[in-house]
């Protein structure tokens, strides 16, 4: 058996071993690579600049467990923005299993900026099905009439003179789904929001007509996304953490590519030739 | 900020890299331990979810308005909702058909016209760009008009693709189709590695870390 055949009937384990070498490497390294800001993050984090203190954004962490390692760190690098900011945030999931990672990150990242959880900065009302998404055009009260805590929203300060959507500056939706289109369609097209998405590397390219067309006013897109706005809010969490070892497995896998294609081929000259 | 964890952090920390670990060990081969992740996956997730249905919806949007308010007009919905559970039999499945009518009709009356527009009219109009302004020519422009006919004359299948005028275009536009395959291929690269890159971020600096006092 040639050397070329060989590598054609590698045993995949090595394959594993070499990518996890790949990721575990730099991590353990600690590797940090510079990152270059890409335009549809650098939008989003301009927005949210421009707008003044007090001003009320939603923020709907639309995702599962599954996607977390994607999508948490951008709902920690935007509150941290929007807390830094004195930006009040409306959080809210359409995800059913997202209640509880929404509530540890809003509740988390509150207390780096010794924001107390008495609804004055920030409320987070948890799950509810996907039509809540037409009702908040109408009236969000009345939608949710509660929040995760069960305290009435109209009695929470920040709810105070919010009726719908039109007392809110900015919807982001952070999906590793296409609910992102939801929001484009309902509170972007018809009530005439600006709407901005988070979603994870899968989505990127399905987003990218949107912004072009400017019905979204900026994008992360998966871990590189949520690592540049890490570095637009000078802050390195998680995001920054992967890209080293992200970067390492995207080296890989071109050699990979690489070598694939060269015994491809050479297997089929040498076929050729006989 | 130190923080000290307590018993029920580190159990739950120990848990979480063991059925982590569990769900890897696929990779050598299949066996017990994946199957007990699995399972324990597919077992939690199924009863948080139904709890908390029950929770968020069910509790508060019906047992409260009927039981506690004497709300009886919501009644009427409970009984169309139940009307899907007709599935189940052979005798009374049509009447599912009622509630499935209610909601797709209610559903694509909302919001197809939304979807067109947000999809179809902005993204047409987004198409139309101009090759010339105060800049100057506009290269990016003219290749997103470019891409957008030659992609759908590929699309165009009631001429055939190898005759003279529309063989070109339609190489074009495969050129284009390929270039967004692969820039999607590389996104979902991204994606997987960062599933993995999240795990092994936790096992290192979560688990390890704390066990051993370092961190990032």
């Amino acid at each position: 058996m040639s050397v070329l055949q060989k590598l054609l009937t590698i045993n995949p384990r090595y394959v594993y071993l070499v990518v996890a070498v790949a990721v575990i490497f730099p991590m353990v390294w600690d590797l940090r690579l510079p990152t270059v800001t890409s335009p549809p993050v650098e939008m989003l984090y301009k927005e949210i600049e421009s707008l003044p203190p007090q001003s009320r954004i939603i923020l709907s962490m639309d995702y599962d467990p599954s996607t977390v390692p994607e999508l948490h760190p951008m709902s920690a690098a935007l509150l941290r923005q929007c807390f830094a900011k004195g930006i009040r945030v409306f959080g809210m999931t359409l995800n059913i299993q997202g209640q509880s990672l929404g509530v540890e990150i809003m509740d988390r990242i509150a207390k780096e900026f010794n924001i107390p959880n008495d609804g004055s900065q920030y409320v987070f009302v948890g799950f509810r099905p996907g039509p809540v998404i037409i009702q908040i055009g109408e009236d969000i009260i009345e939608t949710f009439q509660t929040d995760f805590q069960k305290r009435d929203l109209r009695s929470l300060p920040m709810m105070v003179g919010v009726k719908n959507l039109d007392q809110f500056e900015l919807c982001i939706s952070l999906s590793g789904t296409s609910v992102g289109y939801s929001w484009i369609a309902t509170p972007g097209t018809r009530y005439r929001k600006k709407i901005a998405v988070g979603v994870t590397g899968i989505l990127v390219s399905n987003f990218y007509p949107y912004l072009q067309s400017g019905q979204l006013v900026g994008m992360l897109g998966g871990l590189k996304g949520a690592a540049e706005y890490e570095n637009l809010i000078q802050h390195e969490d998680k995001a920054k953490q992967g890209m080293g070892s992200q970067s390492a497995a995207h080296i890989l896998i071109i050699l990979l590519i690489i070598a694939g294609n060269i015994i491809y081929f050479v297997q089929r000259r040498q076929a050729e030739s006989k | 900020m130190e923080t000290t964890l307590s018993f029920a952090d580190m159990v739950s920390l120990f848990l979480a890299a063991f059925l982590t670990l569990a769900i890897f060990s696929f990779l050598w081969k299949d066996n017990f331990f994946y199957k007990l992740g699995e399972a324990l996956f597919v077992g939690s997730a199924v009863g948080y979810n139904l709890g908390l249905i029950y929770d968020v919806i069910i509790f508060p949007r019906w047992v409260t308005p009927i039981f506690y308010q004497y709300k009886f007009f919501y009644l009427i919905p409970t009984v169309i909702g139940a009307m899907y559970i007709t599935r189940f039999s052979r005798k009374w499945s049509w009447l599912s058909r009622y509630p499935m009518a209610m909601l797709i009709g209610f559903g694509s009356g909302f919001s197809i016209p939304y979807a067109i527009q947000a999809s179809i009219f902005k993204q047409v109009s987004a198409s139309m760009l101009p090759l010339w302004s105060s800049a100057g020519f506009e290269l990016n422009n003219l290749l997103m008009v470019i891409g957008v006919l030659t992609t759908l004359f590929y699309f165009f299948f009631s001429i055939e693709h190898n005759r003279k005028l529309v063989r070109i275009p339609v190489r074009i536009g495969i050129v284009f189709i390929m270039i967004s395959f692969g820039a999607t291929f590389g996104f979902t690269v991204m994606a997987r590695f960062s599933l993995l890159i999240g795990r092994v971020n936790f096992l290192w600096y979560d688990w390890l870390g704390a066990l051993f006092g370092f961190k990032a």
